[in-house]
């Protein structure tokens, strides 16, 4: 019964089908079937946002490692200013911690840089025996190292809180706080009021401000992974 | 011989389709790769319009992934989704109001016979025969590609059409004879 148009298309089916839609169309296929696509943002996000955190950590060791270099170099430690140094001292494995959390890749390079300047630091504790000086330059100076690494996580911070404005505002507060002591007491010290304990206590408050700092690093560290956690318990769902 | 049957009988299942419900998202555009053009071509013949068959290229394919988990190989794949864009296709030409029933009101169902169909004077061209279905009416159009071109027999057609069986005969009838007579004129001008 097949006749001679039936015979003709059926041979030549593959040349009646010539007509190709255009890439839109898959375009929005995967976008209603994959509504996540957005999920290549957030990845790129995070990847930046280790490598500022990366970057960040490796200015602060580098100033740190500056910081007591320069100590070492002037030599004018006073011997019952090595009660401070010692205060200080715990902080420097917080640093370590925060350097492998935030860049594991730069963990290898940064852990001889703090063994070398554990190492300064014992020779300037060594030093402080013989050396006799002005404890407030001292303190002054130490307190710049820590404005610095404050100034440094607050600037951290502020990358890595871009995608939750609520929370930066919330933590900049209790910075803010802190700070705004830090001032007064600065207020204080131009007045020449018991200057050592207001130095100490200037001190105190500027090494608050970094623990509070890395506590709130730490959670936006956390809360950036649980949400990663979530985008690729979504894509493996579909 | 029938458990030959039976063993012959289910469709082997489809690695790509397999791999889309594990989720895996390359497979979801090689599948689309595979069957995108074929299946655009079968819309446009239906609907006659580009944008608007690739509208319903979309729908189909968003719909098949969509309900993917539930294709158990009843049939194949390639003819799941083609019932799906054949449907959504006849759905758009209802939904546009256009008459799925071509029938010409002087003649009430005059069945031609095939003799009359003079074939054999035409030179068959693919794109003059492409030409001619484009002028063909809706309902004309509908019923004789899906038989020419899909396959489909006049029953598949006339549950698709939601018509009779007689019916989709006449009409079929009468839209390759019109098709014959349009690549005739085509051929002369």
């Amino acid at each position: 019964m097949s006749t001679r148009l039936d015979q003709f298309i059926n041979d030549n089916r593959g040349d009646f089908d010539d007509q190709m839609p255009t890439p839109k169309v898959w375009d929005n296929i995967q976008y209603k079937v994959f509504p996540e696509k957005k999920i290549e943002t957030p990845v790129v996000k995070m990847n930046f946002m280790k490598w500022s955190a990366a970057a960040a950590a490796v200015v602060l060791v580098a100033l740190g490692a500056w910081f007591l270099m320069r100590t070492n170099h002037s030599n004018e430690v006073k011997p019952n200013n090595s009660s401070e140094i010692a205060t200080v001292k715990p902080t420097v494995p917080e640093k370590k911690i925060d350097t492998t959390t935030v860049a594991p890749k730069i963990d290898e390079k940064s852990t001889p840089q703090i063994a070398t300047t554990n190492d300064i630091k014992k020779q300037a504790d060594k030093k402080t025996n013989d050396v006799v000086d002005d404890a407030e330059a001292n303190a002054k100076e130490e307190m710049y190292h820590f404005a610095k690494l404050v100034e440094i996580k607050h600037r951290e911070l502020k990358t890595m809180s871009k995608d939750e404005p609520l929370l930066y505002k919330q933590f900049s507060g209790d910075v803010n706080k802190l700070d705004s002591v830090y001032h007064s007491l600065e207020d204080r010290l131009s007045k020449k009021q018991n200057s050592e304990e207001v130095l100490e206590a200037m001190i105190q408050n500027l090494q608050l401000q970094m623990q509070l700092l890395n506590h709130q690093l730490q959670i936006i560290k956390q809360l950036n992974h649980s949400k990663k956690s979530a985008y690729d318990k979504a894509y493996q769902s579909i | 011989m029938q458990a030959f049957l039976e063993i012959t009988a289910p469709i082997l299942h489809d690695e790509l389709v397999e791999k889309c419900k594990q989720g895996d998202r390359k497979s979801y555009a090689d599948l689309y790769q595979k069957y995108a053009k074929a299946m655009f071509n079968t819309s446009l013949r239906i609907v006659n319009n580009s944008g608007d068959a690739e509208d319903i290229l979309q729908d189909a394919f968003v719909d098949a992934f969509a309900s993917l988990n539930s294709f158990e190989y009843r049939s194949t794949f390639g003819a799941w989704l083609k019932k799906i864009v054949i449907n959504k296709s006849i759905n758009h030409l209802r939904k546009k109001k256009m008459d799925l029933i071509d029938i010409d009101k002087t003649q009430v169902a005059e069945v031609p016979n095939e003799e009359t169909l003079d074939e054999k004077d035409v030179q068959l061209k693919v794109e003059e025969i492409k030409k001619a279905v484009k002028l063909l009416p809706n309902g004309y159009r509908t019923v004789l590609t899906l038989y020419l071109f899909e396959g489909y027999d006049h029953e598949e057609i006339a549950e698709i059409l939601n018509v009779t069986h007689a019916t989709v005969r006449t009409q079929y009838m009468r839209a390759k004879q019109k098709l014959i007579g349009l690549i005739k004129q085509g051929g002369i001008s």
